[in-house]
């Protein structure tokens, strides 16, 4: 699988393409970690090019929220397939994920949870 | 008498029934007659003793309309019994403006309560028709005839009116309040300096309309005078301040606020959400998205306790930017609050998905209403901490099925391979949400001994539990399930062997590739069609030939399917045998064949094709023509 970043204002985008299963989601976990240890917290994870995820690639994405969450960052998924989507409903991930159809939405969503702390 | 005649008068003759169906059925069939006779005998039911009449007398000349009717309408506005003038009143306005000329008429009726009625309704049915008879009025001897009048007017919203409005400020002092409200309402700027004079003015509900205007003109030009009055305000005038400040702001005016203390900021933005305003309410909640701290949670925690979905949706947006700032707050909220409230206020430590709130959370997981059960076993699972195991597997035997399926659902995502037993048991619940629930954590865990487990079950004795195996095994998708779910395309249980199909598919190992082929000669139509399109999603195209002994099938809707399916990855090399087809006896497959034959553009087809155009069905003809001018038209 390949991982292509790009670096915004407000969260980092993580464009992914190919299969998410044992191998590439270490992968995919490995980055993230690496990156959370620069300080990076927020993320898009942009799944258009995921054409197949399987236990291993689900169970990677919900450890890597939960690292996330634990420095109060925030992952957000976008372009999920009919195929994935169809495996998020099965697993009930469309509860614990925030999900957008696009990565614009997704992008907006940091705007509009940006708090300005009085 | 003609026919149409003698009906009307036998339905007349019936509305003196003693029998009220009879009355009933009368009143309803009248409203068909355009005849004053008609109009007359309705006008009367609306005095009748029996509600159910008069209700039925009021929708019949409603639909009935026009000035006619509005005129015997009319004449029931100076009634000595109220109720029938304020059912004439509504009939009135209902019949809209039809209604307008008679009841300008009756501006002028002797009786000062028909004026002020007529005025009244005038306004509400809002014809700019009725705007000089309304200003007519401002010459009445009666008072309340003509703070209707300028009620009226405010409500009708025409500038026409602002001229006579601003001249009775200052000429009928009674109906200044009135007017100062009405030329609000109107918002025409000629009115902002007369309002202004006024800000000030010695009585104070004068003052307080005068404020109440200036936010519903939105009128910008007033914020600095507005701004300045704060300080010295009572409490009344300064809740009044706030509301237009919010009013003027929300009209793209943000920027008003922005000098203003941020005491006054907040107070400005809590005033607007205890009023009635909804858009001020939606403008005070998008702008409390920025703000945190204990007040600021106190105050979206009481704004969730409405009925408006949008006022309810918008709290919890910003409750949610807020939440963990006021731990405590939050956590008062899920103490005696109502189940309507807890679930809001669980929704919003989902989202923040913070471990501090885990304790409280739990506390809940005994509340005697189940859906806040659900919603507890949904929020513990999105916490996410190891501490919620125990709660969540007691939750998963609660006795409602929504809150076992919502903690083994949470399972899935907190647990795993120590909580396989609980989530095994639910396989075997009775309700199939808590089944596949069950399923689906057990593939998100996943692990060795869960497909284990799947593998065992693709023998279970109980045959939704081995339709399950299929599926989880193919969403786990691990390369060691690959060989089991070969194994399964020869289960006796057709469901299960498409399962096992539909998981091969997915998991997309060349492997399978033999054995679907193989499956495209099962007995069941349903597996064979599961395996055209597992062929199809491995091997794209070069499926085509394999799906040509299906083309001569027994099962019309399998023949259906694979020259969709022929169509659609456009296997040229089945261009022969899709022709053919042209002439098959069913009417579908002619229609599919020569829909699939234009995929393919092969201008070989092209001579059958035309020689359809004597098939016994329209849709075949039309399927064919559009067929031979797509090939036509392509290279």
């Amino acid at each position: 699988m390949e991982v292509r970043k790009e670096q915004n204002a407000d969260h980092t985008c993580l464009h992914l393409d190919g299969r998410l299963d044992l191998n590439s989601s270490s992968q995919l976990k490995e980055q993230i970690t690496g990156l959370l240890g620069e300080g990076v917290v927020n993320f898009i994870v942009d799944m258009n090019g995921v054409d197949f995820i399987n236990s291993s690639g689900l169970g990677t994405l919900v450890s890597i929220l939960k690292d996330v969450r634990i420095v109060k960052g925030r992952l957000v998924l976008c372009n999920l397939a009919q195929y994935v989507h169809e495996i998020f409903e099965i697993t009930q991930l469309s509860h614990i994920f925030d999900i957008y159809p696009t990565e614009e939405q997704a992008a907006a969503s940091f705007a509009e949870s940006a708090v300005n702390v009085s | 008498m003609s026919t149409h005649e003698q009906y009307l008068q036998s339905l007349l003759q019936q509305l003196t029934s003693e029998d009220v169906s009879e009355r009933e059925q009368a009143c309803l069939q009248l409203r068909d007659f355009d005849d004053d006779e008609a109009r007359a005998a309705l006008v009367a039911c609306l005095e009748e003793t029996d509600l159910g009449i008069r209700e039925l007398a009021a929708e019949s000349l409603i639909a009935m309309k026009g000035e006619a009717t509005a005129s015997f309408l009319a004449c029931l506005l100076s009634h000595d019994d109220i109720s029938v003038r304020n059912l004439a009143a509504e009939v009135l306005f209902r019949v809209g403006i039809d209604s307008v000329e008679p009841l300008c008429h009756s501006l002028v009726d002797s009786d000062k309560d028909v004026r002020k009625f007529s005025a009244d309704i005038l306004g509400q049915i809002g014809s700019e028709k009725a705007v000089k008879p309304l200003l007519d009025a401002f010459g009445d001897d009666n008072a309340n005839v003509v703070c209707s009048a300028v009620e009226s007017l405010g409500l009708i919203g025409d500038a026409e009116a602002v001229p006579a409005l601003i001249r009775i400020l200052d000429e009928k002092e009674y109906a200044r309040p009135e007017a100062i409200e009405a030329l609000g309402k109107i918002g025409d700027v000629t009115a902002l300096e007369v309002l202004l004079k006024n800000i000030q003015h010695e009585d104070c509900v004068v003052r307080l309309a005068v404020l109440d205007a200036l936010g519903r003109m939105n009128a910008v030009e007033a914020a600095p005078q507005l701004k300045s009055m704060l300080d010295s305000a009572d409490e009344t005038t300064r809740d009044l301040i706030f509301l237009a400040l919010i009013r003027i702001a929300r009209s793209d005016n943000r920027a008003i606020l922005e000098d203003l203390p941020e005491h006054s900021f907040k107070e400005c933005l809590f005033r607007s959400l205890e009023g009635e305003d909804k858009q001020c309410k939606l403008f005070a909640l998008q702008e409390l998205l920025h703000w945190d701290g204990l007040r600021v949670v106190e105050k979206l925690i009481a704004a969730l306790d409405t009925d408006d979905e949008d006022v309810r949706a918008r709290a919890k947006q910003a409750l949610k930017a807020s939440a963990v700032s006021a731990f405590d707050s939050i956590v008062n909220a899920l103490s005696n609050s109502s189940s309507r409230l807890l679930m809001d206020v669980l929704e919003t430590i989902s989202y923040t998905g913070n471990a501090r709130f885990a304790r409280d959370v739990v506390r809940l997981s005994v509340h005697e209403d189940s859906e806040v059960r659900e919603e507890v076993a949904r929020t513990l699972g999105r916490i996410g901490d190891q501490t919620v195991i125990e709660t969540l597997v007691k939750l998963a035997t609660d006795e409602d099925g929504h809150v076992r399926s919502s903690a083994l659902k949470s399972i899935g995502w907190v647990g795993d391979e120590q909580e396989v037993e609980y989530l095994i048991q639910g396989l075997d619940d009775p309700y199939q949400d808590v089944q596949e629930a069950a399923m689906g954590a057990m593939v998100l865990i996943g692990g060795e001994r869960i497909i284990e487990q799947f593998k065992a079950d693709l023998n279970h004795t109980n045959p939704r539990r081995q339709r399950l195996a299929a599926m989880a095994l193919g969403w786990i998708g691990e390369n060691e399930v690959v060989e089991p779910l070969i194994t399964a395309l020869n289960h006796p249980e057709w469901e299960v062997r498409r399962s096992a199909i539909e998981a091969l598919a997915r998991i997309a190992n060349r492997d399978a590739i033999e054995p679907i082929k193989f499956a495209l000669n099962d007995e069941e139509p349903q597996v064979k069609k599961a395996a055209v399109d597992a062929l199809i999603s491995l091997e794209g195209a070069d499926a085509g030939e394999h799906l040509i002994p299906l083309l001569d099938d027994d099962d019309v809707w399998v023949k259906f399917h694979v020259i969709n399916a022929i169509g659609r990855i456009g296997a040229v090399e089945t261009v022969e045998k899709v022709t053919e087809l042209l002439c098959d006896v069913n009417d579908v497959i002619r229609v599919a064949a020569a829909k699939a034959l234009s995929s393919f553009g092969d201008r070989r087809a092209i001579a059958a094709l035309k020689a359809v155009v004597l098939d016994d069905n329209p849709d075949v003809v039309n399927a064919a023509s559009e067929a031979v001018r797509t090939i036509e038209r392509s290279k």
